[in-house]
């Protein structure tokens, strides 16, 4: 055998090898549970929720709760399915750190995924209206995910190939186990049967930045997509409820101190959804969280989380059940409702 | 089609080689020439701009244009070879500046030269005419010249069209492969060329897929947020620009090492492009090191046609201005491509009057030092740097604000997490006005990006290139090396080289399947919760 026909021998064994050394490390680690999600979005809350979804969708979905980890963090979804009482299922579709324009793009694909859904409500803060302008919108391929939550051919293990990650998982491997079981870890992942995700960190587990929160410049194109949202769900008929999610008063006091910006906010929520049907919920008004609800600038900690999600309820319940459903100023006028309550 | 993607990789680079030695074995040389010339046409097809639908006419106008190029300059060269007409010449000429002209430069020329207000953008670029046009004027001039052999036309297009070198070169002089394609070993499979080939072709491959793209992701958001209007700090602004100095060199060496080793597995010998440029001692050194091929035609086609070195200093220092202001405009429709051959051009009169004043003073410029080198080369690098700035920028602008943070005119910016690696300095660079904070918009790829330029730097500077570690000889027989090697070339020497062995087929394997993966993968960057 000649030298050239080795060395060609050799690249095919090369290249066989790794793919098969590559299979056997992902089948490995999944078999003792150190395998973390394929890296569809390398979003570990998104990633993680999906596989999920795949090893147990829900039947018959009727509300879904998109955003970013305001939502995640902030909504009980046995609790508010009680509270609901609904007949069908709810589904915690919140991300960590999303922006408007990819939670209009998140439910725009779930939707498809799950027709019967009747009620979307998103609990929101100032940070998800940041950069809308520049973070693109798409942040998975579409395709990609419904295939795998919808189980079948491909197997899993493509799925690992497509979304190649190698440096992630094996980052990830001795952490999974861990952050699939605590509610003590920023990273958790340790979803309730509704993919809500309750949690209870320590002021020492958060770090200052998180703590004290980002400056935020209220960007108009995520007012736009919200704007897109409403329109979307109002198209297909399913009511949308909009909440603005309660704030640590320490972080809106140094981000925020004459109110300006949460002024602001409001003013543009309610002008962008103006003309939809959307329900405005203003939580932070009505909730007047203390200091000590919060474990850091944005997020409930499991308790007050659970407020939260009791009062939601309510107000889903009224406000949906209304007979002035479908009148064109409804945007205002449930936002007035809340703002009154709160002086 | 991209040669770092999977349908070119897996399914059209296999087919084409097995048409062309299935009828090259069987003594029909010229049918396999017509099946690579067909093939390389469907490579140069494949290409979209406009994402046309296929019945739409303006989909296959590139390719309608670049084969009316090669038979209008066919016919031509013919004509020129039978009868040495130079109005002749000037026509044939004429029609390739006048087809790249209208492409490339007519928006420029109307829009940022003469100020009109016209929307030219409906004018489409065709892929590789920069390409495509010099090489069939350098084969115009030589027809002219008389130094071209009559060939038959499937050899001409084949020429011009072999889609190795199609898209981004080398730029091939006809003497090099026209002569090949008469060679009957060259329609025979050919292991030992083909190991090797696929060898020089997953170097090139992983210094695309791993290295360049691998960098580029700390150069990008530097140069946007300029473009932006934002102003770089000191660190900001040199990790975007060396990011790039390294991107762009590993992306265009790996892309004509992929062209160099595909057209080995065809028994095809393409040109060197790149040899080692970064180690270049000057600027004339780089520009002999540096897109080998660009610089060759630029020479022989431009500069000495203009007279050369033959009037004189002030006449030599016009011409290589010249041709350099020319040389940048070639690379790019826009003022920054113009500054920065305007730069080269000056970095060029500097090193040719410096070496002019040192040879009057009695200095050997064959002989060096070790400290000599490392300065020259870090002066030239330093040079090389800057214009790279303008060649990446997308306006003036947006270049000086750049090299305003790397002279630190815009403030000196490190993670606030970084503080503390400072020890007792910290306090004085914090009075010195160093800010440690992480804020918005910040763009500093911290101890990650530092280890990998630092690898980057290592390979770029100091390993063996892909033509002295495989051995390729290019078809004029040079394989490029250095008279004097440095100390650091000494030591890489005793590296062990490319063999064709079980052993390097299974790690280049590896490397190959690792790239695959790569290019199949959808993976996004990484999004860290807790770094928001």
């Amino acid at each position: 055998m000649s030298a050239a026909s080795k060395f060609l021998i050799g690249l095919l064994a090369g290249v066989s090898g790794l793919v098969l050394g590559l299979a056997v490390l992902f089948l490995g680690l999944d078999a003792v549970g150190a395998l973390k999600a394929p890296a569809f979005a390398n979003r570990l809350s998104f990633d993680e929720k999906l596989r999920v979804l795949r090893a147990d969708p829900p039947q018959n979905l009727k509300a879904l709760f998109a955003g970013s980890s305001t939502t995640l963090h902030g909504v009980d979804g046995e609790l508010l399915r009680s509270e609901l009482g609904l007949d069908g299922e709810v589904l915690n579709l919140g991300v960590q750190d999303l922006r408007v324009n990819q939670i209009k793009f998140l439910v725009d694909v779930f939707l498809d995924q799950f027709p019967t859904v009747t009620h979307v409500v998103m609990v929101s803060t100032l940070l998800d209206y940041k950069d809308c302008g520049s973070v693109e919108a798409k942040f998975f391929q579409p395709e990609d995910v419904l295939d795998y939550v919808s189980g079948g051919w491909p197997p899993e293990i493509y799925y690992y190939f497509r979304y190649l990650d190698l440096q992630g998982t094996l980052k990830r491997a001795n952490q999974i186990g861990h952050l699939r079981t605590t509610i003590h870890d920023l990273e958790s992942v340790s979803f309730d049967p509704y993919g809500s995700l309750l949690l209870d960190v320590p002021r020492n587990g958060v770090i200052d930045r998180v703590w004290d929160g980002d400056p935020i410049t209220l960007d108009p194109p995520c007012y736009r997509s919200l704007r897109a949202l409403a329109d979307l769900l109002r198209d297909q008929g399913i009511s949308f409820v909009y909440v603005i999610a309660p704030m640590r008063p320490g972080y809106l006091a140094g981000r925020d101190p004459d109110g300006s910006l949460l002024a602001e906010h409001r003013t543009r929520v309610r002008a962008a959804l103006a003309g939809t049907d959307a329900i405005v919920v203003d939580a932070h008004a009505a909730l007047d969280m203390p200091e000590e609800a919060f474990f850091d600038a944005y997020h409930l900690k499991r308790d007050k989380a659970q407020t939260l999600t009791r009062y939601l309820g309510e107000q889903i319940t009224t406000l949906t059940a209304a007979p002035e459903r479908s009148h064109p100023s409804r945007a205002g006028s449930a936002l007035s409702q809340a703002a009154t309550r709160a002086d | 089609m991209l040669f770092n993607s999977l349908p070119f990789i897996l399914v059209f680079v296999p087919v084409t080689l097995l048409g062309f030695y299935l009828l090259g074995a069987r003594g029909h040389s010229r049918a396999a020439v017509a099946w690579l010339v067909l093939a390389s046409l469907f490579f140069y097809g494949y290409w979209d701009p406009g994402e046309h639908a296929l019945t739409d006419p303006w989909r296959w106008w590139p390719l309608a244009l670049i084969c009316s190029s090669v038979v209008v300059n066919y016919l031509i060269g013919q004509q020129l070879l039978a009868r040495r007409s130079k109005s002749l010449l000037g026509v044939g000429v004429a029609l390739n500046l006048a087809a790249i002209g209208v492409f490339k430069y007519a928006g420029f020329f109307a829009n940022d030269v003469l100020q009109l207000a016209t929307d030219l953008s409906y004018i489409l670029l065709p892929l590789a005419i920069s390409f495509f046009t010099f090489q069939q004027i350098a084969y115009l001039v030589d027809a002219y010249r008389g130094e071209v052999r009559a060939e038959g036309f499937i050899n001409y297009a084949l020429f011009v069209t072999f889609f190795p070198q199609l898209i981004a070169g080398p730029i091939v002089h006809h003497s090099e492969t026209i002569p090949q394609f008469g060679k009957r070993e060259t329609y025979r499979p050919n292991l030992d060329h083909l190991a090797l080939g696929i060898s020089i072709f997953v170097i090139g491959l992983a210094k695309k897929v791993v290295l360049a793209d691998g960098i580029a992701v700390y150069a990008s958001p530097v140069f946007a947020a300029a473009q932006a209007g934002a102003e770089p700090t000191l660190f900001e602004a040199w990790s975007g620009a060396l990011a790039y100095t390294f991107q762009l060199y590993f992306d265009f060496s790996g892309y004509s090492d992929m062209a160099i080793g595909l057209g080995l597995m065809f028994n095809i010998r393409l040109p060197l492009n790149f040899n080692s440029p970064y180690k270049a001692v000057n600027i004339i050194d780089f520009w002999r090191r540096w897109h080998i091929t660009l610089s060759r035609f630029l020479r022989d086609y431009l500069y000495i046609p203009l007279g050369g070195s033959r009037h004189g200093p002030s006449r030599r220092y016009t011409n290589l201005l010249v041709t350099m202001l020319l040389g940048g405009l070639w690379h790019g429709a826009g003022w920054t491509f113009v500054i920065w051959g305007g730069l080269h051009g000056l970095y060029l009169v500097i090193n040719h009057a410096w070496h002019g004043l040192r040879r009057r003073l009695g200095h050997d410029l064959s002989r060096s030092t070790f400290p000599g080198r490392v300065l020259a080369r870090s002066i030239t690098f330093l040079a090389v740097v800057v214009a790279w700035v303008f060649f990446r920028a997308e306006d003036f602008d947006a270049a000086n604000r750049i090299l305003a943070g790397m002279i630190g005119l815009n403030g000196v910016q490190l993670p606030a997490s970084y503080y503390g690696l400072f020890g007792p300095l910290a306090p004085t660079l914090d009075a010195l006005g160093w800010v440690f904070a992480d804020t918005d918009g910040f763009h500093f790829g911290g101890i990650t990006m530092a280890v990998f330029m630092a690898a980057l730097f290592g390979i770029a500077f100091l390993l063996p290139n892909t033509q002295e570690w495989t051995g390729y000889i290019a078809p004029n027989g040079e394989p490029g090396t250095r008279a004097e090697p440095s100390l650091f070339e000494r030591l890489a020497a005793a590296l062990p080289r490319w063999r064709p062995t079980l052993v390097h087929g299974s790690l280049l394997g590896v490397v190959l399947c690792w790239c695959l993966l790569a290019a199949f993968a959808q993976t996004p960057s990484e999004f860290l919760y807790f770094q928001f």
